[in-house]
């Protein structure tokens, strides 16, 4: 008992200066935390969400949110978040649920009537009067007006080409295609040659597989939708369908379901790649970087063709690339409180000013030139003057011709105004058409069976909105 | 005054016994059941992303998963993928273990470290690139060396091998947890087993037959159906591996159908539909396992 009564008392003499005291920091750091947290921030942060992953183009949208943070006193800081194209709907999708939706976004314009529809989106129309609408891209411009409002600016616009290897077409004596029965010849004698893939088709990813089909329907003649309804088992549908399936047979399909949009670009540089189906502005870029080769200047080398026009059709037709910024409705953004949700739009519609303005918008464009091209007319002629696009002169010239003579549709549609029809979010989602092109690719199903199961699949959908 | 403060004590020990087995069940119920619950109750809506309405719509979400073939699609792939990669990372865990435990106890645990260490810190991410880049059928090394070996290309992200690459690529993964578990229970076995075996004139095979099988039996079992079951919920490898094109949608197993219809269809209804269809199934196999064994008389 004593041994006990004199440990207790040594205990109680020293646990008063060893234990009591970090317990009662780590109780004022837990006070003083749980304060902190409590504590509303006095300013503003304003996050903008971007697809654009290419560090200078980045790095300019950084400078611009700097700028505004020096003229917006109440504006703490702009965070710009590169968010690949293919998370978009995820992270938008966390953001709603966790209250921590950005202020300006990218969004795919197919995706954006299903965000107006839930009321997420606020309208632009005074931005849009303040920028000139009659300035911007016909062919563009009305991406995001649903209902008389325009809910999106784009941020630019690219146009998706069919590329081909110069040097490697001449050496075997192939001409260039300008429709499909062409394209098969070519793509035959270019296998014959010895070439381990003459058409490449980036397969790996599914956006890949479904702009290359609505671009060869389009092509065809075909329409993907009539009067908003599915339209995937037409004639020009299922010969679209054939036409994909024997101009790949003439590689080893084997590679072709995981072959990367980016692998396509040092497959074709090392020569084993004489066509590729699906190339945007930036492969100008990796080409130039990655052509090593003295004696021949890549611009040479590597050419845009227009897509070929198929039995039914009368021309060729592109993707057009042209995200709209939008900006966020606060009001659905539980993160936000009553009174810095409207601040948080007005902070959002003065990046836009910002990032809209001449001086800024251009040194964006030309961050990655080619890519990016300016939606306004009045800008053209200066940024065609850029040298990299003066190098690249046949792609710029592409581009434009194609946006011009309005045969560019924007993704997932033949028609610009399929972008009213409510369900394309989710049809997208479905992999309905992906897996139409896959199974008719893969030899498990005839293209016609593939097309009326996959406008079975897409009629269901169609009819829940 | 003696027996009072003894029985003071007790009760005071009983309320710290009990008080520590509600606050357990608590947070149980927190952590487990309420998330569950959620999930079968949102299955049982018409709740769908970027909205707050929704209706009742009972066991509707269930018929429709049953009636569409991706459902079965990703229960044929899941059984597939998870029975394949669970068998092979038990053989060749098993066999790793049988093979260390031949070494010296340090240099087995040295060893052991080494085989275990990549697991730990191998991110999904990488692992899953490191192979993809190892099989490209242009320049990946493996691809290479088959060539030079057999004259032949093989293409392992065909249709035809890309199920068999998804499944050794796991196996690669994840053996050396298998082996980590069986390496232990060898450990424990005690070595006058061995030297009875040994006076009696037994080779190798009987000493496995009759001394390490029946010993490291019961941890293989265990790790197996562990292996199974985290296998059968494997998300990060077959997303990463199959990426997300066509091969996704015919070789994904479950949880990529699941991650589809809740984060590219935005379809919370359905998504937490097929996910407690996978809950309850995973559920029936794990006490079907656990009961056959208390049937046997095993542990």
């Amino acid at each position: 008992m004593k041994s006990q009564s004199v440990w207790l008392t040594h205990q109680d003499h020293r646990r008063p200066q060893v234990s009591r005291l970090p317990g009662a920091g780590v109780l004022l750091v837990l006070i003083l935390a749980i304060l902190g947290c409590a504590k509303q921030p006095s300013n503003l942060v304003l996050k903008v969400w971007t697809t654009e992953s290419d560090p200078a183009t980045l790095k300019v949208m950084e400078e611009i949110g700097d700028e505004l943070v020096q003229s917006e006193p109440e504006i703490d800081e702009v965070e710009v978040v590169a968010v690949p194209w293919s998370d978009l709907s995820v992270k938008l999708q966390q953001g709603f649920q966790t209250g921590s939706l950005p202020g300006v976004t990218h969004l795919e314009p197919f995706f954006t009537k299903a965000f107006v529809d839930r009321d997420l989106l606020i309208p632009l129309d005074s931005l849009v009067q303040e920028l000139g609408p009659q300035d911007i891209q016909e062919a563009v411009r009305d991406v995001a007006k649903f209902d008389g409002h325009y809910w999106g600016i784009p941020q630019h616009f690219g146009v998706s080409f069919m590329a081909y290897r110069e040097d490697l077409l001449a050496r075997m004596g192939v001409r260039v295609p300008g429709t499909w029965a062409e394209f098969r010849d070519a793509s035959s004698k270019l296998g014959s040659g010895g070439l381990p893939t003459p058409v490449y088709f980036p397969g790996g990813d599914r956006f890949f597989i479904d702009a290359i089909f609505f671009e060869a329907l389009a092509s065809n003649g075909g329409h993907a939708y009539i009067n908003g309804l599915p339209n995937f088992d037409s004639p020009e549908a299922v010969e679209t369908l054939a036409y994909l399936k024997n101009l790949v047979a003439t590689a080893p399909t084997e590679t072709w379901p995981s072959a990367t949009y980016v692998e396509g670009f040092p497959r074709m540089v090392r020569g084993e790649v004489g066509f590729n189906l699906f190339v945007g502005g930036r492969a100008t870029k990796s080409f130039a970087e990655q052509w090593t080769d003295q004696e021949m200047a890549a611009d040479r080398i590597f050419l845009p063709f227009e897509p070929p026009v198929g039995p039914h059709g009368s021309q060729g037709y592109s993707s057009v690339d042209c995200e709209p910024f939008v900006v966020i409705n606060q009001a659905k953004n539980s993160g936000s409180s009553a009174e810095e949700g409207p601040a948080l739009e007005n902070a959002s519609l003065a990046y836009l000013r910002l990032l809209y303005r001449k001086d800024n918008y251009l040194r964006l464009m030309k961050s990655v030139p080619i890519q990016l091209i300016p939606i306004f007319k009045s800008m053209a002629a200066q940024y065609s003057q850029t040298p990299f696009v003066q190098r690249w002169k046949p792609w710029y010239d592409q581009a434009i011709s194609m946006v011009e003579a309005r045969r560019v549709n924007p993704y997932f549609t033949t028609s610009s105004e399929d972008l009213e029809i409510p369900y394309l979010f989710d049809l997208y989602g479905s992999r309905v058409i992906t897996n139409m092109v896959a199974s008719v690719m893969a030899g498990d199903r005839s293209a016609k069976e593939a097309a009326k199961i996959a406008q079975r699949k897409a009629l269901a959908i169609a009819e829940e909105y | 005054m003696l027996r009072s403060t003894k029985s003071g004590r007790a009760a005071l020990q009983a309320l710290v016994l009990w008080g520590g087995v509600a606050v357990i069940i608590v947070i149980g119920l927190l952590v487990i059941f309420v998330p569950v619950g959620c999930l079968i109750g949102v299955s049982l809506t018409s709740l769908r992303g970027f909205s707050s309405n929704y209706s009742y719509l009972g066991l509707w979400n269930y018929v429709e998963a049953f009636r569409q073939p991706e459902f079965w699609r990703g229960a044929r792939n899941t059984i597939t993928y998870a029975i394949g990669s669970c068998i092979g990372q038990t053989v060749l865990g098993t066999v790793m273990a049988l093979v260390l435990g031949g070494w010296q106890a340090r240099t087995r645990r040295a060893i052991a470290i080494v085989f275990f260490v990549p697991y730990l810190v191998v991110p999904a991410v990488i692992a899953v690139q490191l192979w993809r880049f190892l099989i490209d059928p242009r320049v990946g090394a493996i691809t290479l060396a088959i060539h030079r070996v057999t004259g032949h290309e093989t293409y392992f992200m065909s249709e035809g091998l890309v199920m068999i690459s998804l499944i050794g690529i796991s196996t690669w993964m994840f053996a050396p947890f298998v082996m980590l578990v069986v390496s232990r229970s060898i450990e424990e076995i005690p070595s006058r087993r061995f030297e009875v075996i040994a006076l009696d004139g037994g080779r190798s095979a009987d000493t496995f037959r009759h001394v390490v099988f029946p010993a490291i039996g019961p941890a293989i079992l265990g790790v197996a159906l562990l292996r199974l079951v985290l296998m059968a919920t494997k998300f990060d490898v077959p997303y990463l591996f199959l990426g997300s094109g066509p091969l996704s949608s015919k070789f994904g197993p479950t949880t990529v159908l699941i991650y589809e219809l809740a984060y590219e269809r935005l379809r919370y209804g359905e998504a937490s539909a097929v996910g407690v269809m996978m809950l309850l199934t995973l559920f029936l196999v794990i006490w079907s396992v656990v009961l056959w064994q208390a049937v046997r008389g095993g542990t």
